[in-house]
């Protein structure tokens, strides 16, 4: 039951939220800026497990000269990550699959995907 | 009130990089946390709604899939943002005067009588007062959001409603100062 205060209260909180209704640019460009920063993430991430699954196996992979390329390429950009290199790989598995749902291990479509990414600068 | 059941679907897609969901998310419940926040701090108040936000986006995906309310997680996060700031304020400026949260709203000529009650309740009791009628949430989210029993929200609402009631039943002359 609501009574004369109650109503107030509900009255006032209504008339506050309606001031504050804004929308915020600043937050949508972060959302941007994450969104640019989960690009570099992903693509240095392939090239760190690129590196992992060639040195694990090499024998069975045999890379080709592109493979040689992107990792030639994607050199700076890991150590550009070894600032947060405890989250790296958990990082990795999660990015490469589009919808985070159900990060991909490792596999040969990971190095497929990591192939096809373009260098980052 | 009830929130949209997809939130927490959005607070996900947010974090995966999505302006949309971003924007959604923010106007589904910023006016609500910025209300809440301005009855702390006025002037910090947006500072921390923004940062409560880009927290989302640094969270990792598998804690946000944890969320089961989106507001009381967000107004929980915000109140962090907010006091750690005001530790930071009485620190560095080492503010003599007490803190009374929502004398800031008052500037707002129409929300004047409801924020001076305001300032004259208890701290503990205002806080759950204005989460419940300014960010709208449950008994139970309040509970999550201050870290409180939900029984203990419950009654310091009531003892609250209670104060702001015998106020607003007197004369308008006996609770202006």
């Amino acid at each position: 039951m609501s009574d004369n205060t109650e109503r107030m209260l509900d009255d006032w909180g209504t008339k506050q939220r309606t001031q504050a209704a804004h929308t915020s640019d600043a937050f949508v460009g972060a959302v941007a800026r994450v969104r640019g920063r989960r690009r570099i993430t992903a693509s240095a991430a392939a090239a760190v497990l690129l590196a992992v699954a060639a040195a694990v196996f090499v024998p069975s992979l045999q890379p080709s000269r592109s493979s040689e390329d992107f990792l030639a390429d994607a050199r700076p950009i890991e150590v550009r990550l070894d600032i947060c290199r405890p989250t790296l790989l958990t990082l990795s598995r999660a990015t490469f699959d589009d919808s985070w749902e159900e990060p991909e291990p490792c596999d040969a479509w990971t190095l497929a995907w990591a192939h096809t990414t373009p260098a980052l600068p | 009130m009830q929130r949209q059941p997809d939130d927490r679907r959005l607070l996900l897609a947010c974090r995966r990089g999505n302006d949309a969901a971003a924007r959604d998310l923010y106007a589904l419940h910023a006016p609500s946390l910025l209300s809440y926040a301005r009855t702390i701090d006025a002037a910090s108040a947006e500072d921390a709604v923004q940062s409560a936000f880009c927290t989302v986006l640094t969270r990792p995906v598998r804690e946000l899939r944890g969320v089961r309310h989106v507001r009381a997680w967000l107004t929980q996060i915000v109140r962090n943002e907010m006091l750690g700031q005001l530790r930071s304020h009485r620190r560095s400026r080492a503010r003599e005067r007490r803190h009374l949260p929502v004398q800031s709203a008052a500037t707002h000529e129409f929300t004047h009588d409801v924020a001076e009650m305001l300032t004259m309740l208890p701290r503990r009791e205002r806080e759950i007062i204005v989460l419940k009628h300014v960010a709208e949430l449950t008994f139970e989210q309040i509970s999550l959001a201050l870290d409180v029993n939900p029984n203990t929200a419950s009654s310091r609402y009531r003892s609250g409603m209670r104060r702001l009631r015998e106020m607003h039943e007197q004369p308008r002359t006996t609770h202006h100062v």
